[in-house]
């Protein structure tokens, strides 16, 4: 009967020690590490459209006719501002266009940065993510009249570093 | 006259921190100590268009103003779409202790309408002359 017992005794304490060293599996980490540079993208998406005014002194995107260009802004994080600089004189147009001619351009943004009709040398503080924008230009003659003909001009968007 | 290239060929050497080349333009922001008068800053440009870009490289000042006597290892480039290549800029201090300026990549206009767009990213750098 004594090893009888002593026998179960060994036989439960082995089965301990089975099931304690199953329990005991060893696990290994596996680590991932990862870098996203700060960054900025333009991508210019769309051209816009000028249309002259009823006493053809003014070219503007937000005349009847006319209609805004499209920017897509990315940014990695909201360290950034975006600008719309205005052109220094047309591209092309017919001879004079540029004499008495003051241009500007106003933005609005939508996504993950908001702003509505901002002078385009004003900057915006760009939110992380990704910003459209719409941007209207315009040339305006203080003496004298745009004459027929085709034109054209560009307007930059400028997503920089802020100061 | 050997001193004056030593010291220009260690500017070259100490270049803004790599980036990872995955934006527009990376990094955007950097300090770089220079031993001589000029100092080098290494950025990655890609295209994110659809199709093939013209870029253009230019280094303003903080008002915005073109800085003079600047080297660019490319100063314009063709991109494939999605292509990305580093471009080195070498920038003078002009005599000063440290000097900022934008570095900036500007895509060609996209046309079409009379009211062209086109994009400009630029990252701010910092030259520093390190103080013996």
């Amino acid at each position: 009967m004594t090893n009888i017992r002593s026998g179960l005794t060994i036989f439960g304490a082995s089965a301990v020690m089975i099931a304690s060293g199953t329990s005991h599996a060893q696990t290994a980490d596996v680590i991932f590490n990862g870098n996203i540079a700060d960054a900025c993208t333009v991508v210019a998406d769309s051209p816009g459209t000028l249309a002259v005014n009823g006493t053809n002194t003014l070219l503007a995107s937000t005349e009847a006719g006319g209609g805004p260009g499209a920017a897509t802004v990315t940014a990695s994080s909201s360290t950034f501002e975006v600008t719309v600089d205005a052109p220094t004189g047309f591209d092309t147009a017919p001879a004079g266009s540029d004499t008495n001619t003051t241009f500007g351009t106003t933005y609005d943004a939508s996504g993950a940065t908001t702003a509505s009709s901002v002078a385009g040398t004003t900057a915006t503080a760009l939110g992380a993510g990704v910003t459209t924008l719409a941007v209207n230009a315009s040339a305006t003659k203080s003496s004298g009249i745009y004459e027929s003909g085709s034109y054209s001009l560009t307007t930059t968007v400028r997503c920089a570093a802020q100061k | 006259m050997r001193g004056a290239e030593i010291a220009f060929l260690f500017a070259l050497g100490l270049t803004a921190p790599v980036g990872v080349a995955a934006q527009s333009l990376s990094p955007m922001k950097s300090d770089v100590v220079t031993f001589g008068d000029k100092g080098s800053v290494r950025v990655y440009l890609r295209n994110p268009y659809v199709n093939a870009r013209r870029f253009t490289m230019d280094v303003f000042n903080l008002d915005w103003e073109p800085v003079n006597d600047v080297l660019y290892s490319s100063r314009q480039l063709s991109l494939a779409p999605g292509a990305s290549t580093s471009v080195f800029v070498v920038a003078p201090l002009s005599g000063e202790r440290s000097r900022q300026f934008y570095v900036c990549a500007t895509s060609r206009a996209y046309r079409g309408g009379g009211a062209g767009v086109k994009g400009q990213v630029c990252g701010k750098y910092r030259l520093i002359r390190y103080a013996y």
